[in-house]
């Protein structure tokens, strides 16, 4: 029954950075906002136990037990989960969800999400992008252009902080950027090379989400400058790089608007038959399992790509039988994701009386350059990539007792150079990549679970193949020695960057939000976060997760302002 | 583990006052869920010959625990079950070669027999060679993430705060 305690104006599943700008906004505006997070509090600071370990002090020195690699078989494929930040990852075993593919699905269930341990990476899109579908005949045409969420980047980006240089370049638009740390003289010179033989491909400093400059925006959020400590998946008890738990939470939570509320399962989206819109949420209380609703004008469904999916596929009711907003039946499909399986490796004999000191938290980044002004492999799309240097550490591990010792403590660089690259290929949204519940296996609150049904194709694998014959001859033209390419066979989902299901697009035949990420047929229910996005292009999604983010609640607020919400 | 050094030399004190038994080692006996019959006599045997494949610094790289503890507690927490077989099997190995065939009792790192034992046995490819070289690997990994090894040698800091990427060498 809808009450005061249990009434808002606006109700927002899901505390990561889709969540979090939402909920910031509404705050800030003045409605009173719900933001439901199904995980625990993380409080910024009080709630980053490993921050200041210092390497020697972890028991396993960074290493995860053998037990609890045999325990959670998915979530310790990914980088990020080691012994000093494993506490904010989903445990194989505490929310399980069916493959009929291999499919690596990376959770952080708490206040923050992902935002905590995340690669911090942040390019905008362009219209490249946006107009990829419409020019290559997948998927379906985006309903918005780059000129739609530029001011939302440049919102965005003012607000979390983003180091970066201008390039310049039509492919990867320039923002607000703050000053980008240096290059190193390999990065530098690769750099170079690369202009020299390639009019259309670039190496670029990689953009990242740290602060560099102190400006009055981060000072307000309490938020230090980054000391390049490069242990940000720990939660950084400095700000230095921005996540949901230092910037956007305690912004909102300072308004007086909004209520946190973390350890709530949401349910389902409660449908009013009779006024034909969303009136609130049912919600499972995470410890207690007792079952709450709450109400609200707007709801924003901002769960997380897959859990989003989740949620409107197990919100029925006599309207919406097959899914909330599912008319189409398009619900859950066109799932995609990024292709990380290609690596490439090499030595650098050059700038041999050059070294580095201190370190960066970033590398350098090479944007797209296949199929970008016309159509030029015999595959669709293409790939962006990261690129790093740095010198070789040599050490002798020979011998015992005193020569052991003596040639550990000689130690030394080598004078060559470490060069890598790994891909970032655009994977194209098929029907048949989806999601769909299990209506026989249901999780610990009785929710169903999850089945997962993604899978790489052909053009992956042709796209594969072009990295490493690109690379090779880019690497090879650069003078780089000793070059190896490997193919990783990552899962899909190993990324970490899973989008869509949930599209956006002008035709409700063919899409489930419009252009303002409203469900065509429900237009209190927005979805904003990565199951919104129709394709995926090659660049870290999260950047354009928050602009996209930011727009929609802003439409929602002007909306209700105006008596249409 | 300072504290823990410091019970251990009022043990050597108290020991030489009333005759306590155990005054060679006072720490207590840990008990390693992966290889539970390896008990503390053996473990102080592990430990010692760690200290001869890379000798123990705890003045000059000190580290929060001592060689023996990280070496045992790698292998039982983080050691594949290959590792774990090959610590097992090694061991028995050894300690049978040491019964029939030498008695060297590791007590003095530098000491010829010692060294001779060791030099032979890395090369034997036997399973005392690879129980050798498992202690090899988590000694060394234990040297190389002390604080003094990680600051001093391998430059590491705690907050940089800067990066420069064109860095002369001053010797090359």
């Amino acid at each position: 029954m809808k009450t005061v305690t249990n009434s808002y104006d606006t109700i927002v599943v899901g505390a990561g950075m889709s969540g979090g700008w939402a909920a910031k906004e509404f705050s800030e505006q003045g409605l009173k906002t719900l933001l439901l997070e199904r995980g625990p509090n993380v409080e910024h600071l009080k709630d980053y136990p490993t921050t200041n370990m210092q390497p020697w002090e972890f028991k396993h020195r960074g290493r995860l037990t053998s037990k609890e690699i045999k325990d959670n078989p998915i979530v310790s494929r990914c980088y990020a989960f080691r012994e000093d930040a494993k506490h904010f990852f989903v445990k194989d075993k505490e929310h399980p969800y069916g493959q009929e593919k291999p499919f690596d699905w990376i959770r952080g269930y708490q206040v923050g999400g992902k935002s905590i341990m995340w690669a911090r990476q942040v390019q905008r899109w362009s219209n490249f992008d946006f107009e990829g579908p419409l020019r290559d005949n997948y998927a379906v045409d985006w309903p918005i252009r780059y000129e739609d969420l530029e001011q939302w980047y440049t919102y965005v980006e003012r607000f979390i902080g983003v180091s970066g240089n201008k390039d310049g370049l039509d492919t990867l638009p320039d923002g607000e950027f703050l000053k980008p740390w240096n290059a190193n003289v390999v990065e530098d010179y690769f750099s170079d090379q690369v202009k020299k033989y390639y009019a259309d491909r670039h190496v670029i400093y990689g953009r990242c989400a740290h602060l560099t400059e102190s400006k009055p925006i981060f000072i307000q959020q309490g938020r230090g400058l980054c000391m390049s400590r490069r242990i940000c998946q720990r939660g950084c008890s400095l700000g230095g790089y921005f996540n949901v738990n230092s910037t956007l939470i305690p912004w909102a939570l300072k308004t007086g608007n909004l209520t946190l509320q973390p350890n709530s399962v949401v349910h389902s989206i409660i449908y009013d038959e009779a006024n034909k819109k969303a009136i609130g949420v049912r919600v499972i209380d995470s410890d207690t399992k007792v079952s709450h609703d709450y109400y609200a004008r707007v709801i924003f469904v901002t769960a997380s790509t897959l859990n989003t999916n989740l949620i409107l596929l197990n919100s029925t009711s006599n309207r919406f039988p097959n899914g909330f907003g599912n008319d189409n039946g398009l619900l859950g499909k066109y799932i995609a994701f990024h292709n990380y399986r290609a690596t490439i490796h090499a030595e650098y004999d050059g700038f041999q009386e050059f070294t580095t000191d201190g370190a960066k938290p970033t590398s350098h980044y090479i944007p797209r350059f296949r199929n970008v002004y016309k159509q030029e492999t015999d595959f669709l799309r293409g790939y962006a990539a990261g690129f790093d240097a740095r010198p070789i550490r040599e050490t002798n591990r020979d011998g015992f007792g005193d020569r052991l010792k003596s040639n550990l403590l000689e130690t030394k660089e080598s004078g060559n150079w470490s060069v890598n690259a790994h891909m970032m290929g655009e994977t194209i949204p098929k029907e048949t990549n989806r999601v769909t519940l299990d209506i026989k296996k249901k999780d610990n609150w009785g929710i169903p679970q999850l089945n997962i049904d993604v899978d790489y194709d052909e053009n992956d694998e042709k796209m594969i193949q072009d990295f490493f014959e690109q690379f090779t001859e880019m690497f090879s033209k650069a003078g780089f020695k000793n070059i190896k390419i490997n193919d990783n066979q990552r899962r899909p989902g190993n990324d970490i960057h899973e989008m869509g299901g949930v599209r956006m697009g002008n035709d409700p035949k063919t899409s489930l939000l419009n252009k303002w990420n409203q469900l065509h047929e429900c237009k209190n229910v927005f979805v904003s976060d990565g199951a919104c996005m129709t394709s995926t292009s090659t660049q870290n999604p999260s950047l354009t997760f928050m602009a996209i983010s930011a727009r929609a609640a802003n439409y929602a607020i002007d909306q209700m302002k105006k008596g249409k919400l | 583990m300072k504290r823990r050094n410091a019970i251990t030399n009022i043990g050597f004190l108290a020991g030489a006052i009333v005759l306590l038994p155990y005054s060679c080692d006072s720490s207590p006996e840990i008990v390693y869920s992966n290889f539970p019959l390896i008990k503390k006599r053996d473990q102080v045997l592990i430990g010692k010959i760690c200290n001869v494949i890379l000798p123990e610094d705890q003045i000059n790289f000190s580290t929060p625990e001592k060689r023996d503890f990280f070496v045992l507690t790698m292998i039982n927490d983080c050691g594949s079950s290959r590792e774990i077989t090959i610590l097992t099997e090694g061991l028995k190995s050894l300690k049978t070669y040491l019964i029939k065939e030498q008695k060297i009792d590791f007590k003095d790192p530098k000491g010829e027999q010692t060294i001779k034992f060791i030099r032979t046995e890395f090369e034997s490819k036997t399973k005392i060679s690879k129980f050798l070289s498992l202690l090899k690997k988590y000694s060394m990994l234990h040297f190389e993430t002390s604080e003094n090894y990680l600051t001093r040698y391998l430059n590491y800091e705690f907050m940089p705060g800067r990066y420069y990427g064109r860095v002369r060498r001053t010797s090359t």
